[in-house]
């Protein structure tokens, strides 16, 4: 009988029993249940049988669940106990691998953390998208103050404006706790609301209402208020002001271009004769909230020429540039810190790279010797997809040890990382889940591929071949191992230039004569009441031995911000020219205390009564750019200022290497006096500092003695560039180290791989140094050629890097040729080892066999 | 050579008695009727499998027919080696059973 509908069994049960049946019988199960289902099928119909067909596929899935996971877990363990001995075999390779990776996983996780960082600066704020600073073309944030309620009332794709300065060191006091604070900043009411300050006590949007208020930060709270509740107290500031406390916030978050621990409201600066809105000049930035998802660009087209519009001498355009920008990014110029972000990222991949690689090779040069195991393995049953599981699971076992040593590396290496970064991470970062989930990928990826020659290659070897010894192993994969060498030897040579250069550049930084002389000068802020009584504090101080020279000035050299210069300059001849300046207020003494030098003119004089209402002293750089040839005698008026040159000094860098020198006027200016310079003997020191320090308490009774010296402030002012000279030259080390280990790794591979040909030379007659040529030839030639590969890479990117300093050094060949050699001589290091090894093994033990 | 174990004895066994009517279903049935085990029906074709790849069984295969959609029967047969280990586990149970005193225990 032919039927014309076959009664089939539900599809997806007889596809579950297909596949939970064993192969070899599968066939006929098919068969069997099919006959089942048509007896019940007609026998109980088909609902039954129905129901009888997926109970036969779901009650095979317990049974069949378990056996696997069972022989899983014991196949597993075996693996893992022959991986085990396997790494103990060879203990000094397996320790060299796991320690490589390990590294070059620690160094990604720093690394990655630092960029991570980086990048969320300023991102914290709620409006982030919509905050903007308002800059000038020349990416000066300084903006006249009377800016900001004039776009707020202008135009209305502004929501709302802030003006934000500083404060200098302040006065702080409460009780008997006072301390000059240096976090404290001035705001209108709304930065509160426009930034994302978390408020602890107090109301954000009222609290900087009144001019007397001050909102302070927990820690500050903590620090004067201990665990009394701060809101409602009276706060001293420089003696003269008592302030309200109406907020405590959270600490503000490091990761910010602001810095701040207390705020006031800009208001209060009124009380000490501050214009607060005026257009004559830029003393105070203006931050800008837009409208939700207005254009930037659009805004930026309208407040172009509004500087200008009030003050026809400042013609620089005004644009609105993003806050999350601001601590990456130069305005004006590309680069910035953006391009030490970019650095470490390609550091962090290159490490891991090195690491992964180095790891790949070792691991398959050694899987290469076990050629026989897999031969023996096969013969006592073993199937091809066993071999493959094994192999991967030691060297995922592998792996994962590299990847919980790295761990443990990276909270050990945190406190000195913190430190040179400057930054304060935790290891709370590390259980974040995606950095979790991205590591153990990067690991089982590096184990799977360090896996893979051994399980796919191998494991097709056949036994009978295999045990003979007849089988050719490792000549697949050589030229592969090559390249990757040589990839690993440039990018360690790259590093080492960058790191030679780096140093280089800021040993010349510092050590450069600046032209004025910075050692044990004493500086410090002073007012009024020094200066009222200055002749008189000026000649006791000079009778101490101590004290070689005092002179009064503005700003301290290295404390120069010479964006903020101008433009209002007018001498004889001047015609169209257009020249930046900055204005010096100096007295006397100026010049002695800094060691400067005239090279036309002379210096202001008492002799000369009226230098001190009308003579100019210039730099050389100020000449140059006014276009004068006979400069000595000419008229010059600056802002409304009229004089006459009366000498030229030589060019000093008052501000640090990374800006040209630019056109300088000096004045004798009292009135704008607020730093005393005092230039002290190198004798003794201590002595003088004490004497010093009573001077100022008679003075000011009330304020702590602080003071700074200049030689300590220019040092700091390379921080940044030093800290990443270090960073780099630390990660360069590892880089190497990385590489040497995988080149120690393969050339004991080669030479192994070499042993019966070195044993027959050495009874042929040849010498040890011979041989260990021989086998070094090689490995120095790849050497060669990553020297080649990595010379000019590095040229690009350091002169790239060099572009951010004025004065730079000019890198020059021969930190190429050195570089080079110290390389090859690294690797010859590493590869002689091995090779004088293999060179005097016994020829006997390598020729038994033929 | 090594014993073998329980399930794939009474499997062995039933093949034998079953000469030539040897397949899963009967087998199963046959077992299950007999010896008073429950065992499932696809539980079988575990030890089945694990019998045929160690060579104790092989298969042949009969005439399709269309109760099973056309496909073939597939009988199973002892060979030599299962024929062999079947004596072997003969001659070891009897010398183990034979004259045992009797189970029970009389307190």
């Amino acid at each position: 009988m032919i039927l014309r509908k076959i009664k089939s069994p539900p599809k997806t049960a007889s596809c579950i029993l297909k596949f939970l049946i064993n192969g070899s019988v599968s066939y006929g199960a098919a068969g069997d249940f099919y006959e089942q289902y048509l007896y019940i099928l007609k026998k109980h119909g088909r609902f039954v049988a129905f129901i009888w067909y997926w109970q036969q596929a779901i009650q095979l899935l317990p049974s069949f669940i378990f056996n696997s996971i069972f022989w899983s877990i014991t196949m597993l363990a075996s693996y893992l106990k022959i991986a085990y001995r396997n790494i103990k075999k060879q203990i000094g390779f397996s320790v060299i691998n796991i320690l490589g990776l390990a590294i070059g996983i620690a160094c990604t996780i720093l690394i990655v953390q630092w960029v991570r960082d980086e990048l969320s600066y300023d991102r914290f704020h709620k409006n982030a998208d919509e905050l903007y600073a308002a800059t000038f073309s020349n990416g000066s944030k300084t903006t006249p103050s009377a800016l900001a309620g004039y776009i707020k009332t202008e135009y209305p794709e502004v929501s709302n404006t802030s003006r934000y300065a500083g404060l200098g060191r302040r006065l702080i006091k409460y009780k008997n706790t006072k301390t000059m604070e240096s976090g404290g900043v001035m705001t209108d009411p709304g930065f509160l609301e426009m930034f994302t300050v978390n408020f602890l006590k107090g109301d954000p949007e009222t609290a900087l209402k009144k001019p007397r208020s001050i909102v302070i930060s927990k820690s500050l709270a903590e620090k004067y208020f201990g665990s009394e509740e701060a809101v409602g107290k009276i706060m001293n500031f420089q003696v003269r002001y008592d302030l309200t406390v109406t907020g405590v916030f959270e600490d503000y978050p490091a990761n910010s271009h602001l810095q701040f621990s207390y705020i006031l409201p800009l208001e209060i600066s009124k009380e000490w004769k501050r214009n607060l809105n005026t257009w004559e000049y830029n003393n105070i930035r203006t931050y800008v909230l837009l409208n939700k998802n207005t254009d930037p660009s659009q805004v930026d087209k309208k407040i172009s020429n509004v500087v200008e519009k009030h003050r026809p001498q400042d013609k620089r355009p005004l644009s609105l540039q993003p806050i999350t920008r601001l601590h990456l990014y130069n305005f004006n110029s590309s680069g910035g810190r953006i391009t030490y972000v970019y650095v470490f990222s390609a550091l962090a991949f290159f490490i891991l790279f090195i690491a992964c690689i180095n790891f790949i090779n070792l691991t398959t040069a050694r899987s290469s010797a076990r050629a026989k195991e897999v031969g023996m393995r096969k013969a006592v049953g073993a199937r091809r997809s066993d071999l493959i599981r094994q192999f991967f699971s030691e060297s995922i076992l592998l792996t994962g040890i590299s990847l919980i040593l790295g761990i443990c590396f990276v909270v050990l290496l945190l406190p000195v990382f913190n430190s040179i970064t400057g930054k304060n991470f935790s290891v709370e970062f590390l259980l974040k889940t995606s950095s979790l989930i991205a590591l153990s990928g990067i690991t089982v990826l590096t184990g799977i591929l360090a896996g893979s020659y051994p399980a796919l290659f191998l494991s097709r070897f056949h036994p009978v071949k295999v045990l003979r010894g007849a089988a050719g192993t490792g000549t697949k994969g050589a030229p592969f191992r090559k390249v990757l060498v040589v990839i690993q030897f440039s990018l360690s040579i790259f590093l080492i230039l960058g790191t030679f250069i780096i140093y280089n550049q800021l040993n010349f930084i510092i050590n450069r004569d600046m032209g004025f002389d910075n050692k044990n000068v004493f500086y410090t802020n002073i007012s009024g009441r020094f200066l009222n009584n200055y002749e008189t504090i000026k000649s006791e101080m000079l009778q101490n031995p101590g004290i070689q020279s005092v002179t009064l000035t503005n700003i301290a050299p290295y404390r120069w911000n010479t964006n903020a210069g101008f433009g209002d300059v007018h001498w004889e001849g001047k015609k169209d020219r257009k020249v930046k300046m900055v204005m010096n207020s100096v007295d006397y003494d100026y010049l002695k205390t800094f060691g400067l030098k005239i090279s036309e003119g002379r210096f202001f004089s008492k002799q000369y009564s009226a230098d001190a209402a009308e003579a100019y002293v210039i730099n050389e750089a100020a000449v140059r750019a006014m276009g004068m040839d006979a400069p000595v005698g000419k008229n010059l008026r600056i802002w409304d200022m009229k004089g006459k040159i009366i000498g030229v000094v030589k060019d000093y860098n008052f501000e640090s290497l990374h800006n040209r020198i630019i056109p300088m006027a000096m004045k004798i200016i009292p009135s704008w006096y607020s730093n005393v310079c005092i230039k002290i003997n190198s004798g003794n020191i201590p002595a003088a500092l004490s004497f010093l320090e009573n001077k100022f308490k008679k003075i000011y009774p009330e304020y702590p003695f602080e003071y700074s010296f200049l030689d300590d402030t220019i040092r700091m002012r390379y921080s940044t560039e030093q800290a990443i000279g270090k960073l780099i030259s630390y990660f360069t080390y590892l880089a190497i180290f990385i590489s040497c280990l995988g080149l120690f790794g393969l050339a004991s591979f080669t030479a192994e791989q070499r042993k019966k040909e070195i044993g027959i030379r050495k009874v042929l007659g040849a010498q040890v140094s011979g041989l260990v040529l021989l086998l070094s030839r090689e490995f120095i030639k790849w050497v060669l050629l990553a020297n080649i590969v990595a010379w000019p890479a590095a040229w690009f990117f350091m002169n790239k890097w060099l572009q951010e300093f004025a004065y730079k050094i000019d890198p020059g060949i021969s930190i190429f040729i050195l570089s080079g050699i110290t390389a090859i001589l690294i690797a010859l290091l590493t590869v002689s080892y091995q090779a004088v090894k293999a060179a005097y093994g016994n020829p006997a033990d390598t020729l038994k066999y033929e | 050579m090594r014993l073998l174990s329980r399930t794939e004895e009474i499997i062995l066994a039933t093949v034998w008695r079953l000469k030539d009517e040897a397949y899963g279903i009967e087998i199963s049935n046959h077992i299950n009727k007999n010896t008073g085990l429950n065992w499932k029906f696809g539980a079988i074709y575990s030890p089945l499998g694990r019998l045929v790849d160690n060579d104790y069984l092989k298969t042949f295969e009969g005439v399709p027919t269309p109760e099973r959609g056309g496909r073939r029967k597939v009988y199973y047969q002892l060979t030599d080696k299962g024929i062999q280990a079947l004596k072997e586990l003969q001659n070891v149970h009897s010398a183990v059973w034979i004259n045992m005193p009797s189970l029970e225990v009389n307190k």
